[in-house]
């Protein structure tokens, strides 16, 4: 079993090696390792030093495996993908080897893979909201910002132009083309318009942070501050948003459609529909959008009409609000 | 039989920088369960595969290598030694014995000694690997009857060889470690050549598989516990874990552990032999003896064997190193 590596080493054709060259770089990069074990991986395969440069850091692993810090590029050089100034570089004194290519390639890339992780992972928070992101990515994020334990965790959202508090940050979210703000609220902020997310704990911020995006996009002048924790079910009506991106809301129920449209056509509808919702009654939403009650009335014969459904009766009303949320959270 | 239970034991996961490894080892045959029919194939595969000749190994190294064949056990087989010698050798070096791998059922005196080449070629320490006998075919004593014949033949040639009798260690990795701790204890009862130290890399020392370590690697890694199982059936007859069994063959049995020269133990976290190994550094030190502990985290069977510079190999090597450095005076 002694030597196994470097026998193999010798003994590979051309083709196995390199074949063998990329599986080893593969499984570093699937085990998220750092740049030096790539580089002691690179050492391993070449047999000699290899070392990698950035503006700030510069690291040499010499052919024994011990780590170096003076020097600087020579030898073969690749340019790391996506870093500007960031290079790697293999070392060889003697005659160059037919693998030495594939080996200084492979590298390059497997840092470039790397360093991009490690800056995601700079923003913690966005790792955490990513419902894609690794249990291990999202592990070590949570203990950077030291969230384990904690069971009362909840993202909110702000539009992009919202007013933030007074030393709340956050970062940056692209939704589509929309641009978001993600806050984790950690010390229950007062804000002035926001989505707040469902509670939970680390791993469920996810969760928290959609349901927070789908509170802000109900969010509006009657009601500016929405909690995804009365929502309940009704934060769902916001999931097949992504499904409908790609036919431009053809897909979507009649409803939605025929509702949007009057919304578009008619200047008073989605705040008067806003208020029946909210209010629950014609002479509450009246008294919030300060206009007369006979006005309203008039408003809300004149949706029945657009509509094609009775907006007052029991069904037509849970009907209204749906189709309001879906169009609101899409 | 593993149950479905032993699958499910949590185990320590292996070090990330160790996976390309295991990879490449299991790819190229060698399991991590191996029963009783796959020993002849692997032998086979073993002379051509991972065992370059001593000769392959030396290439241009100022290190000259002779083959003696000397008397084995009374009534047993000559046996050959291989030494190797620095091509300007001291008066009287300081020498390591040194017993190959291969879990008693394969390999040969060509096995492990690629990892004391520097050290020869440095320190002009003079090597001496034995050819013991296998089994199934010679099962204990046959082994560990060999190695110690080829011992007491090396420390009663000491001036011919050129070697420093008082700076005489044995050294061998897993099978070969076991053997080492064996002819150790054989050395200690029979009043034999005095040893200056014993070198146990991931030291193969317990029949019986009991210890929690035996069970958490099954179907996984290198020398798991079926190959466990498979090794020392080989060597002792089924049934010998409820039996008595001589404590040269199995030095985990021994419960006398005084009066033994200083000994260097280390093993993966990651592997079948853990928990025997830092057994037998505990009782060594409760017997009043002197042993150094290495437990390297993540490590799999045999990974500090083949070569390699991911930081874990490094440290492990340079561990052992600076031990016979210490050892041996040099």
């Amino acid at each position: 079993m002694q030597e196994l590596l470097g026998r193999l080493q010798t003994l590979d054709p051309q083709a196995g090696a390199e074949l063998r060259i990329v599986a080893h770089f593969d499984v570093l990069v699937a085990s998220h390792v750092g740049p030096e074990a790539l580089l002691r991986a690179a050492v391993t395969l070449a047999g000699c030093p290899a070392g990698y440069a950035d503006r700030r850091t510069v690291i040499i692993i010499d052919g024994a495996g011990h780590r170096r810090t003076d020097g600087g590029p020579v030898g073969l050089r690749r340019s790391v993908p996506g870093r500007a100034g960031a290079c790697v570089w293999l070392d060889r004194a003697g005659e160059p080897q037919p693998t030495d290519e594939m080996i200084i390639e492979r590298l390059a890339l497997a840092v470039s893979v790397t360093e991009q992780r490690r800056l995601e992972l700079q923003q913690p928070l966005l790792v955490l909201i990513d419902p894609d992101a690794s249990e291990e990515d999202r592990r070590a994020a949570g203990a950077r910002l030291r969230l384990s334990g904690r069971n009362d965790l909840r993202m909110v959202a702000l539009a992009e132009h919202d007013p933030l508090p007074d030393g709340v940050t956050g970062v940056s979210v692209a939704i589509g083309p929309d641009r978001w703000r993600a806050v984790l609220d950690l010390d229950q902020q007062h804000y002035r318009l926001a989505g707040l997310g469902v509670r939970g704990a680390v791993d469920e911020l996810p969760t928290s942070w959609q349901t927070a995006v789908a509170a802000r996009r109900l969010a509006g002048r009657l009601l500016p501050v929405v909690d995804a924790e009365d929502l309940g079910i009704l934060t769902t009506l916001a999931d097949h948003r992504a499904d409908d991106a790609h036919d431009h809301g053809r897909g979507r129920h009649a409803d939605h459609r025929r509702l949007a449209a009057v919304i578009e056509e008619v200047p008073w509808a989605a705040i008067t529909v806003e208020a029946l919702i909210l209010t629950g009654s014609r002479r509450s939403a009246a008294s919030v959008l300060g206009v007369h009650h006979a006005t309203l009335q008039a408003r809300v014969e004149r949706l029945t009409t657009l509509l094609g459904y009775d907006i007052t009766a029991p069904l037509g009303n849970h009907r209204l609000m749906v189709g309001y949320l879906s169009y609101r959270l899409a | 039989m593993t149950t479905v239970e032993e699958r499910a034991l949590p185990r320590p996961p292996y070090d990330p920088e160790l996976l390309p490894m295991l990879e490449a080892a299991a790819q190229q045959g060698l399991p991590s369960s191996i029963t009783p029919e796959m020993i002849a194939p692997m032998r086979e595969t073993g002379n051509d595969g991972w065992a370059p000749p001593i000769e392959e190994l030396i290439a241009d190294r100022p290190i000259v290598h002779t083959e003696r064949t000397v008397p084995g056990p009374a009534g047993a087989p000559d046996i050959i030694l291989s030494i190797l010698t620095p091509a300007e050798p001291l008066a009287a070096a300081p020498a390591i014995y040194h017993t190959h791998g291969g879990g008693m059922i394969i390999g040969n005196r060509h096995d492990g000694v690629a990892g004391f080449l520097d050290l020869i070629e440095q320190h002009k320490l003079v090597l001496v690997s034995v050819e013991y006998r296998l089994a199934p075919e010679h099962p204990d004593p046959a082994p560990v009857e060999d190695c110690y014949a080829g011992l007491v033949w090396t420390a009663e040639h000491a001036d011919e060889l050129g070697i420093d009798p008082s700076r005489l260690i044995i050294g061998g990795a897993s099978a070969g470690g076991g053997l080492a701790a064996g002819v150790t204890l054989l050395a200690r009862d029979r009043g034999g050549p005095a040893l200056a130290g014993q070198l146990l890399l991931c030291p193969m020392l317990d029949d019986r598989n009991i210890t929690v370590s035996s069970r958490q690697y099954q179907g996984i890694g290198v020398w798991d516990r079926t190959s466990n199982k498979t090794g020392w059936d080989a060597l002792l007859g089924e049934g010998h874990e409820s039996r008595d069994v001589s404590v040269y063959a199995a030095p985990a049995r021994a419960d006398d552990l005084r009066n033994l020269p200083p000994a260097f133990i280390d093993v993966g976290s990651a592997e079948v032999f853990r928990d025997e190994d830092i057994d037998y550094a505990s009782r060594i030190w409760a017997a009043g003896g002197q042993a150094e502990l290495h437990v390297w985290a993540g490590g799999f069977h045999g990974f500090q064997l083949m070569g390699g510079q991911a930081a874990v190999s490094v440290s492990a090597r340079g561990a052992a190193e600076d031990w016979i450095r210490r050892t041996l005076s040099l």
